[in-house]
């Protein structure tokens, strides 16, 4: 089964700074051609790795150089032995349709970007079901995905997360020099695997991977129009 | 280099299993850097390497996978000091025994230009370093493995063959898709390494024998050098790290490659000395099955494969030769021009893109490198560098992603000797021009002459025979017209008795004369019928595209007339409408006429037209300052009241370029005046290289008459202040989307400062805010591009 499944359109305008009304003939028939692209296009890789946690002297994943830094990340992990590394992708192919598209047409060359984006929160989505219904953590419960660049835990992170993950090798992904990965529609994230009940976030502003960068958020607003 | 040469000539070679998971089992960490190991714990690399070679591997890899400066950084150790103690170590362990020691080196870690921020040059450089430690230290060999990044393999390869005299093994790791990440097939692979040179190429890591089998049948069919093999210990089970294929199995597996001729052997992750034996054991029966390869003329970029073997398109419209607006675009240095026209032939169906950037008065190499690698960055087809000038085709070449055509030498000594050596170290194709000194020869017979010396020269210079394409040049059938007759003729000896690919630049037959579509597609047909198989043509023009897809369902190669008919099927007489009918409404939008509902609704060739109209009436000047810029200002004020949205904003912004493009090839063709009302330059700063938001704000900036000099994404300081003082801009636009990219936009505008150049800067990108501007130093907050018009407004008017 393919791991991407939908691109959510209402995400999608969001991106695009729609707050509601009614969506222009242009858009809307740019949304749909967008995403059949993206469905044609995406290459989706992911990898995952299962880690113990270890609480003292401090958080870190057994057997690796990961430390977890931040009181966020504790939190979310507090009541887990275990967690997941994930990273996935939608590919260095969308990268180069966006730059190909923002030759031959800026305005869709945006649409496609917000449908990326959509795009590889739903694959991150997918995956995360996947392993949350898979024999080893079938009975557990699992809390948020958590991403370097949330909360507290520096960005910085990343780098380690990578590393550990060997997301070049295993998924495609790389790091730049600034930190930022590559392909771009990338996310990496730790779920944490208990044997309690978790409490489900509601998707807040801080658990967002934008927290820092949103533009709603500069506005006084959030995507939700609240 | 003997040695190895002549360790090639046993029945097989036999490689090492996986470093890294003996050292796991050993407890080394997930994320820690092995290589260290070599410095800190000689004695347990030393084993793993004594335990390979005792089980039989020829050669062992020194633990110098991720010796490079990206990964070693933190860690406290240079490349060269790990790479002298990683080889020593396993020249150690060959002691005594037959077994040489390779330089083992891996992806550098960080991706490169297009997709990421490493340019091919700086990969060329990390690669020197490791190769020339690698040599001075005693290393045997060099081997590149587990890469997935064609063009870093690429820079690799050069490095090692222009730094040392190793030995070159390339193995590239393949997905179950047949691909890499970045999308490299095996046999573009295969087209490019064979042509750079190297002693072996192969597949290893990521998947088993049993899924890499068939990957290794088709590289075995693709590539006359000695294949290498070094597969996973089966497929991974992500919980646990383990692999499903046992020693035994293993070597029973390899079987299969000894029968399609592999022979040179290992094993990846998860593989032990164990599996290495198991291997030796079970080719002990074997011998290498002898290859069939069929020679083919092959042409690619990492992801796609053009095969000689029926009519392929060179597009030939990058070429400033009689376009002013394309000379103007090179004198300003605009890439996307270039890229735009590269776009527009690959949608319009050309199979291969011919480049030519010479005008007097611009460094033309430079302007090559620049040129090939804007192009490769949109679009996905082989590359013909088109030069006379070798320096330009040399770097064309070196940074060209891909197998490409060098256009073109000729029959004149000197220029073969310059040229053909340049092809044959890049391992490009070529095409020669039937002329020589004495000029172009009348006949088809001279011209044929011609031909044969330029092949016998390549084939001297070890260029294979299917690399020669052969251009018999086409005349002006208005001016010499007997000789139409000849090239057809010429074209026809050189296909059928040198057995040659032949390329023609057609388009220049009907020169003079009017309506000349009909002389040109009525020319190539001929051609193609006497065996022009690479026109050089306009792929816009559909006359010749559509003679093309004709000529070839009549020679066969269009299998059932498919192609042909999905061109053909649902044609009709173009009108422009908007997409729902919907017509301009007179009362409401009318105020600048007919152009302001073509502009607002985005209808790009309506605009084109509409402009083309008014320049009947008014001046450049009037159209941009009564018309179009007001416009836009309704349009912006729009976007502000959020009665529209950022897609249709820059929707009109693009049909609105449509007119700008027209108006300034009026301009041109007048030879005089301008539109500009000023330079702008546009960057995004060091490190980032999300520039989507820049080039929205490019494209509304143009509309407003400025003229934008886009320097790009990753934008060192320096070039920010460079151009800024040689064009003596006025405003310079910067733009980060990182948390850890705001740091140099701030050091960009402090070199700006400090090089006292005079102008304003204004800002923007997601994580900027007014307050953090201004503490940087900036002029300008902008929180969109209409914002941005503004800041131009006031500071240039």
């Amino acid at each position: 089964m393919s791991l991407l499944t939908s691109i959510n359109e209402n995400e999608v305008l969001k991106y695009l700074g729609f707050k509601g009304g009614t969506v222009d003939e242009f858009t809307q028939n740019a949304i749909n051609e967008m995403t059949e692209l993206i469905f044609k296009k995406a290459d989706v890789k992911y990898t995952y790795k299962v880690f113990e946690i270890e609480k003292e002297p401090q958080y870190r994943l057994k057997n690796s150089v990961f430390a977890l830094e931040g009181n966020d990340i504790k939190e979310l992990l507090n009541e887990c032995d275990v967690c997941v590394l994930m990273a996935a992708t939608i590919g260095g192919g969308i990268d180069a349709e966006i730059r190909r598209m923002q030759i031959k047409d800026m305005a869709k060359a945006v649409v496609l970007d917000s449908c990326a984006s959509s795009a590889i929160e739903n694959v991150c989505d997918n995956v995360q079901r996947l392993i949350e219904q898979s024999e080893e953590f079938k009975s557990m419960y699992s809390t948020d995905r958590f991403s370097p660049g949330y909360g507290d835990m520096p960005l910085e992170c990343q780098k380690n997360l990578c590393a550990v993950l060997e997301t070049q090798k295993k998924a495609g992904i790389a790091l730049s020099r600034s930190g930022l990965m590559i392909p771009v529609k990338s996310v990496t994230a730790i779920i944490g695997f208990s044997h309690k009940p978790q409490k489900k976030r509601k998707r807040g502003c801080e658990h967002c991977r934008m927290f820092k960068n949103c533009a709603y958020r500069k506005e006084g607003i959030t995507c939700d129009g609240n | 280099m003997t040695e190895i040469k002549n360790l090639l000539n046993q029945k097989f070679v036999f490689l090492d299993g996986a470093m890294g998971t003996m050292l796991q089992a050993q407890g080394l960490k997930l994320g820690e850097r092995p290589e260290v190991l070599c410095i800190t714990n000689p004695d347990e690399i030393y084993d793993i390497h004594k335990k390979y070679i005792d089980a039989g591997s020829n050669i062992v890899y020194a633990n110098t996978f991720g010796a490079n400066r990206h990964k070693l950084e933190g860690t406290g150790y240079t490349t060269e000091e790990i790479v002298s103690a990683a080889i020593k170590t396993a020249k150690k362990a060959c002691e005594g025994t037959n077994a040489f020691a390779a330089l083992d080196i891996g992806p550098i870690g960080e991706l490169l230009e297009p997709a990421g921020a490493l340019t091919f040059e700086e990969a060329y450089d990390i690669f020197k370093e490791m190769v020339i430690s690698g040599e001075k230290a005693g290393a045997d060999l060099i081997v590149f493995e587990t890469m997935t990044d064609l063009y870093e393999v690429k820079a690799g390869v050069l490095a090692a063959k222009e730094n040392t005299s190793l030995p070159v093994f390339v193995t590239m790791t393949f997905e179950e898709n047949g691909r890499t990440f970045t999308g490299c097939t095996v046999e573009a692979m295969a087209a490019v390494l064979e042509g750079l040179g190297v002693d072996a190429v192969g597949i290893n890591c990521s998947m088993g024998p049993k899924e890499i089998l068939p990957l290794a049948q088709r590289l075995a069919e693709n590539t006359s050098l000695p294949i290498i093999i070094k597969a996973n210990a089966g497929l991974p089970n992500p919980a646990d790290n383990t692999y499903d294929i046992s020693a035994e199995d293993f070597g029973e597996l390899m079987k299969p490659y000894a029968q399609c001729g592999v022979k040179i052997m290992g094993g990846c992750c998860g593989t032990t000395p164990e599996y290495i034996k198991n291997i030796c054991k079970a080719m002990a029966e074997m011998t290498p099955s002898e290859r069939n390869i069929q020679p083919k003329s092959v042409l690619c970029t990492p992801s796609l494969v053009v095969n000689v073997d029926g009519v392929r398109v060179i597009g030939e419209r990058i070429n400033p030769t009689g376009k002013k607006r394309f000379q103007q675009a090179l004198r300003e240095c605009d890439l996307e021009f270039i890229a735009e026209r590269g776009v527009e032939q690959a949608d319009a169906g050309a199979d291969i893109l011919d480049v030519n950037v010479g005008l007097p008065g611009i460094d033309e190499k430079d302007m090559m490198i620049k040129a090939v690698k804007t192009l490769q960055s949109v679009l996905n087809l082989p590359l013909q560098i088109d030069s006379s000038n070798a320096e330009a085709i040399e770097a064309g070449l070196r940074v060209c992603n891909g197998k490409a055509i060098v256009n073109s030498v000729n029959g004149e000594q000197e220029v073969l000797d310059k040229i053909l050596p340049i092809v044959k170290k890049y391992g490009a194709s070529v095409v020669g021009l039937t002329l020589d000194s004495r000029g172009i020869p009348k006949t088809a017979q001279q011209r044929f002459e011609i031909a044969q010396r330029i092949l016998e020269n390549a084939l001297k210079y070890g260029i294979k025979k299917e690399d020669v394409f052969i251009d018999c040049l086409t005349l002006t059938v208005s001016a010499q017209q007997e000789q139409a007759v000849e090239t057809l003729k010429a074209v026809r000896m050189v296909k059928e008795k040198l057995g040659l690919h032949t390329v023609l630049g057609v388009s220049n037959i009907s020169f003079g004369l009017p309506e000349r579509e009909f002389i040109t597609t009525n020319f190539l047909v001929q051609a193609m019928s006497m065996g022009l198989d690479l026109p050089i043509v306009n792929p816009n023009q559909t006359a010749v595209m559509d003679a093309i897809y004709s000529f070839k369902v009549l020679s066969g190669e269009d299998t059932n007339s498919e192609k042909y008919i999905s061109r053909f099927s649902g044609r009709k007489t173009e009108t422009i409408v908007t997409q729902s009918g919907e017509k301009p409404n007179k009362e409401s939008v009318n105020e600048f006429g007919d152009i302001e509902f073509a502009v607002s609704k985005g209808l790009k060739e309506e605009t084109r037209k509409l402009t083309a109209k008014l320049l009947q009436e008014k001046s450049e000047l009037e159209i941009v300052n009564e018309i179009l810029i007001p416009i836009l200002d309704k349009i912006g004020e729009r976007y502000e009241k959020q009665e529209i949205f950022l897609p249709q904003l820059i929707n009109s912004a693009s049909a609105s370029c449509e007119a700008f493009e027209v108006i300034k090839n009026s301009i041109l063709s007048k030879g005089s005046g301008s539109v500009s009302k000023g330079k702008i330059i546009l960057a995004t700063v060091r490190g980032d290289i999300h520039d989507i938001g820049k080039n929205i704000v490019k494209v509304i900036l143009e509309n407003y008459g400025y003229q934008v000099i886009d320097l790009g994404k990753d934008v060192p300081e320096k070039t920010v202040v460079d151009t800024a003082i040689r064009e003596n801009v006025k405003l310079v636009g910067l733009s980060a989307l990182m948390t850890t990219t705001v740091e140099s936009m701030k050091k960009t505008i402090e070199a700006i400062r400090e090089s006292g150049h005079d102008c304003k800067i204004v800002v923007g990108g997601a994580v900027l805010t007014p307050e953090y501007a201004k503490e940087i130093g900036a002029d300008y907050y902008s929180k969109d591009a209409k914002q941005t018009v503004n800041a131009a407004r006031e500071v240039l008017g």
